[in-house]
């Protein structure tokens, strides 16, 4: 899972250096002190807990003495007064009239006489609220306070399950002074009893504490009010009565299975929900009352301190991370700003300037980077001059070598023509010598010569086929006329390159200059050819517009030219934030995938000779980068050729 | 770079430093048991088990443990002049002794150096030093509920066996004294044996009294074959006081324990099968080491004082059942068992026939006399037994 996220954190892409620096180094520092004060907490809340589970194990342990120490006393006084000879008398005695007199013959009388006193001012003296003796059989024969106990059987079926009851039998079984609690039994839920013994087993002596004895007996109240302290008594069903209240602990509950578990032996220290709070507990087993003690501390307050801690450390975490944030902007800041200076000059650089210059007063990585920035844009601007010159010198080259290739052509012809026409003119000279002294021989009368001459011009004439060579002079006349008004054509071209810097730009209307390049067209070509136009730029476009009348008209030109019968071309301009697009797409032959590389080429054409001189795109292309801008081709064979100009606006576009 | 690494090699020699465990002052723990009479079958634990369990709590605590090995199975004068010597070199901690025989005659030596001795067995009570913790049950846990049990199931008519020790003949005087008062029990003979040889006798002397019930505590001959079934031959139950043992033979012998192997017991099931078997001195010595660890843990080892107060009302399931040191040093509340030997495959080997329905109080000094009475009773059979606290013949472990 963790890869994961700090794989995709890292290749999260932050919009400025600025924010990655600054994320990352509140990372890196927040990280840790997150971290430390995680711990830290953690640590001291342990630190805590322990110390209050410490101090309340410590506290349930003291309790449980204090607890069994008291009913220790309860015992052993029992088990003193169950071995006081005059308690064996009266044992004896009560025994022995019991079931054979009545309570009130004389015989029990005299006895009440002599063992009441003692043993009502016993019972008054240590608060109970009734002394019993109990013979063997489980009858009840003497009743301190006289109570409606007296004479019962407590081995009756009414007693069963009865604190007497087990308390008389659990006496005799260990032959020992023994406790019973019945928590349920919020009027007496403490019975003692002890065997009383002679040298016979005579009964059991059965003490019943008041509720205000008792109440001494199992006080759990405690001084601190933050503490409150609590018994719980084990009931035969498993679950567990705590001492003053009716109800018991239900079965299966978190409580009272912490409770089992504390009175079958183990220290237990945990933490329990009631409606009111979240409860810190530690209970310890009390085997004297057969239950548990439990002290208890609410969580909320006894980590009070813990919380205050919290609250601190998530302000000083909150300042710290405000702190570092602050520092860390002013920091990334000073990191990120020479770049940004950088990455400025960088884009003035790709805009065409050269002339820029960063500050490289820094010592460190970023100053070395600067000095480096000015120093490659130096090399830049004198490697750029080389370069503007190398390509110039390469097209000059190129189109030297294109214009001596067109030239030639034409200038072989006129050449060889011209050869051809000096022989012929050879032949008009020795037939114009023949002439003239013909015409001399007739003026002179000399009959005779001027037959022979004649005789010898018409031979001459049949020899030479002086009218082939009348009409070849024509027609090479014709040629070489031709061939020179194409080498001035192509001159005239030439001269648009030389002038492309020329002209000044002017605002002018796009749609108006194409309306022009089309009105320009040959009547045949608007009819043969149907033409959309569909111009979204209204404001005025400002570039040289005799230069890129010629671009559209060149691209009109071979846009027609393309298409056949029912040719269709469609002119498109609009606009986008940085630049106007002008397109135009015609539906004709298309243009091989091989040659669009080279259309842009000077004196490259795929028309027959004597129609195109492979001008046109070329210039336009020229034209256009001259304004800073570029014309994209797309072209598909049998499907047509689309030809798009992008022109900066002018707040992009560098000075033409 | 260079101060970069010098820092880091000091950084790194300040952590080791700070964390290196420092060493701490050795623990020395005495360990008593009958290392070579008949009886050390009976303290095996006491002599391998326990001292594992210390020797790893202490490596977990990172502490040194220096554990000494007396045998009590030598003459009184030389076991106490030992554990004295030991004492004196400022050891304040002893565990173990099998019977309360040793305990009795370790006791002066514990009080005049206020050791304090863990004891894991069962006794007879009776024992006035606050130098003891009797982790087993004492005569007031076990004897009584025995009696009335037997009262009510057994018979009525009983014999005693015991061996010729201060236990056997204060437990004879304890059930005299309940048995006198009872007068539905009668105490028909009382027979402390001395020796194995007297096996036979008292087998005779069984079958002639046809007692419904013999009360059985010569322990150190529980285990001698054919003893136990000899005396059921006589047509009475057997009821064996021997808290801590079982009998090697077949038999229906019943008896009265410390432990039994209840399987709600969680903690019984997980020392079980840990351990495998598990009697009641197995129980309470893994309990003795845990107790001593917990102190370790706490820092109460420094001196007897703080480890008595860690002791006093330390409480613990254990795999007995719940068991807790009495605040008075008193004894271990704790449960106890009646069981009845069976050779019943459904049942493994036992039924139990009764059990405490909560922890039973210890009482040191029970039933009708004074303490002090109890104390003048020990004296006069330690005077007549020749000064020593039991006077039958156990024999070495290869007799």
């Amino acid at each position: 899972m963790k890869p994961v996220f700090f794989s995709r954190l890292r290749q999260f892409e932050f919009q400025s250096m600025r924010a990655r620096l600054l994320f990352w180094m509140t990372l890196l520092v927040m990280l840790p002190v997150v971290l430390l004060v995680v711990i830290g907490l953690g640590y001291a809340e342990e630190q805590l807990r322990h110390r209050v589970t410490t101090e309340m194990r410590h506290s349930a342990a003291t309790l449980m003495k204090t607890l069994d120490g008291r009913v220790d006393v309860q015992i052993e006084d029992n088990r003193i007064l169950s071995r006081s000879p005059y308690l064996q008398q009266a044992m004896k005695a009560f025994s022995a009239v019991f079931g054979s007199r009545e309570i009130y013959s004389m015989e029990y009388q005299e006895l009440e006489d002599r063992y009441r006193n003692y043993l009502a001012y016993y019972a008054e003296k240590q608060g109970l609220t009734d002394l019993l003796l109990v013979n063997l059989d489980g009858d009840v024969v003497f009743s301190a306070s006289q109570s409606a106990l007296y004479g019962r059987n407590l081995l009756h079926g009414d007693f069963i399950g009865s604190p007497l009851r087990k308390a008389f039998e659990r006496a005799l079984w260990h032959m020992d002074s023994v406790i019973e609690i019945s928590p349920a039994d919020t009027e007496q839920y403490a019975t003692l009893a002890a065997p009383v013994v002679d040298r016979d087993i005579l009964g059991v002596v059965i003490q019943m504490p008041s509720v205000s004895i008792l109440g001494r007996l199992i006080e759990v109240e405690s001084n601190d009010s933050d503490v409150l302290q609590s018994l719980y008594i084990a009931s035969d069903d498993g679950t567990f009565q705590q001492i003053g209240q009716q109800l018991s602990t239900r079965s299966g509950s978190h409580l009272n299975r912490l409770l089992t578990s504390s009175y079958l032996g183990a220290d237990i220290s945990a933490e329990i929900n009631d409606d009111e709070a979240t409860w810190l507990v530690s209970l310890k087993p009390v085997p004297a009352l057969n239950g548990v003690v439990m002290v208890r501390q609410n969580k909320s307050k006894a980590l009070a301190a813990v919380r205050d801690l919290r609250i601190s450390a998530s302000i000083g975490s909150g300042v710290l991370m405000v702190v570092l944030l602050m520092v860390g902007r002013r920091v990334s800041g000073t990191l990120t700003r020479p770049l940004k200076e950088l990455a400025v000059n960088f884009e003035k650089i790709g805009n065409g300037q050269r002339q820029v210059r960063v500050d490289e007063d820094r010592r460190d990585e970023l100053g070395m980077l600067a000095r480096e920035f000015n120093r490659m844009a130096s090399s830049l601007r004198n490697t750029q001059a080389q370069l503007v010159q190398t390509e110039k010198m390469a097209s000059i080259g190129q189109l030297a070598a294109g214009v001596a290739h067109e030239i030639n052509n034409p200038m072989s012809v006129v050449t060889a023509n011209i050869d051809t026409m000096r022989q012929y003119t050879d032949v008009y000279i020795v037939l114009i010598d023949l002439y003239d002294r013909y015409i001399r021989a007739v003026t002179d009368g000399n009959t005779e010569d001027a037959e022979q001459l004649a005789e010898k011009i018409l031979q001459y004439q049949q020899q030479e086929d002086i009218q082939y060579v009348y009409d070849d002079m024509r027609s090479l006349v014709e040629e070489s006329l031709t061939g020179l008004g194409r080498v001035k054509h192509i001159v005239g071209s030439l001269r648009v390159f030389s002038e492309l810097d020329k002209a000044e730009e002017q605002a002018v209307d796009l749609n108006e200059v194409i309306q022009h390049v089309i009105a320009d067209l040959p009547a045949e070509v608007r009819q043969k050819v149907v033409i959309e136009v569909d111009i979204r730029i209204c404001e005025p476009i400002c570039f040289k517009a005799e230069q890129m009348r010629k671009v559209f008209a060149a691209l009109l030109d071979n846009a027609w030219r393309a298409c056949d019968e029912n040719g269709k071309v469609r002119i498109r301009a609009w606009s986008d934030e940085i630049q106007h697009l002008i397109e135009f797409q015609d539906n004709g032959a298309g243009i091989e995938e091989a040659r669009v590389a080279h259309i842009f080429n000077p004196f490259f054409t795929t028309r027959p000779v004597g129609e195109g001189l492979g001008l046109g795109l070329s210039v336009a292309h020229s034209i256009v980068e001259a304004h800073g801008g570029h014309i994209r081709v797309q072209s598909k064979v049998g499907q047509g050729t689309r030809l798009r100009i992008a022109l900066p606006r002018a707040k992009q576009r560098e000075p033409v | 770079m260079k101060a970069t690494v010098i820092s880091v090699l000091v950084l790194t020699v300040l952590l080791i430093a700070w964390f290196w465990p420092v060493q701490k002052e050795a623990q020395s723990v005495i360990i008593v048991a009958d290392l070579s009479s008949q009886l050390a079958e009976r303290d095996r634990h006491l002599a391998t088990d326990l001292p594992v369990w210390l020797n790893e709590a202490a490596a977990q605590a990172h502490q040194r443990l220096n554990i000494l090995f007396l045998d009590s199975h030598q003459p009184a004068g030389k076991l106490v002049e030992q554990l004295e010597t030991h004492l004196a070199s400022g050891v304040h901690i002893v565990m173990g002794c099998g019977d309360s025989a040793c305990v009795r005659t370790l006791i002066p030596a514990l009080e005049r150096h206020k050791a304090v001795l863990l004891y894991p067995a069962s006794s007879e009570g009776l024992i006035d030093s606050d130098q003891v913790v009797h982790l087993g049950p004492v005569a007031s846990q076990y004897l009584f509920p025995s009696i009335s049990w037997i009262r009510h199931n057994l018979g009525r008519n009983i014999m005693f066996i015991g061996s010729e020790s201060a236990r056997s003949h204060m437990l004879a005087r304890l059930i005299s004294g309940q048995l006198n008062a009872d007068k539905q029990l009668s105490l028909i003979d009382r027979e402390f044996m001395r020796d194995s040889s007297e096996i036979s006798s008292i087998i005779d002397k069984a079958k002639y009294y046809k007692s419904d019930v013999i009360v059985f505590d010569a322990c150190e001959w529980i285990a001698v074959p054919g003893f136990i079934s000899g005396l059921e031959s006589s047509g009475a139950s057997v009821f064996s006081l021997c808290i801590d043992q079982r009998p090697a033979d077949e038999s229906s012998l019943y008896y009265v324990s410390g432990y039994y192997d209840n399987r709600h017991n969680p903690e019984n099931v997980r020392l079980k099968s840990l351990l495998g078997e598990l009697n009641p001195v197995r129980i309470n010595s893994h309990w003795m080491a845990q107790l001593w660890q917990q102190a370790l843990d706490s820092d109460h080892l420094n001196s007897s004082r703080q480890w008595k107060e860690h002791l006093r009302s330390s409480n613990a399931l254990i795999a007995s059942g719940p068991a807790q040191i009495d605040q008075h040093l008193e004894g271990t509340w704790r449960p106890v068992y009646i069981i009845k030997k069976s050779s019943d495959r459904l049942t493994d080997g036992e039924v139990l026939m009764w059990m405490s329905d909560q922890p039973l109080r210890p009482v040191m000094f029970p039933g009708l006399e004074a303490p002090s009475d109890w104390l003048h009773f020990l004296t006069i059979y330690w005077r007549n037994a020749g000064g020593e606290w039991r006077s039958a013949i156990t024999g070495s472990s290869s007799s």
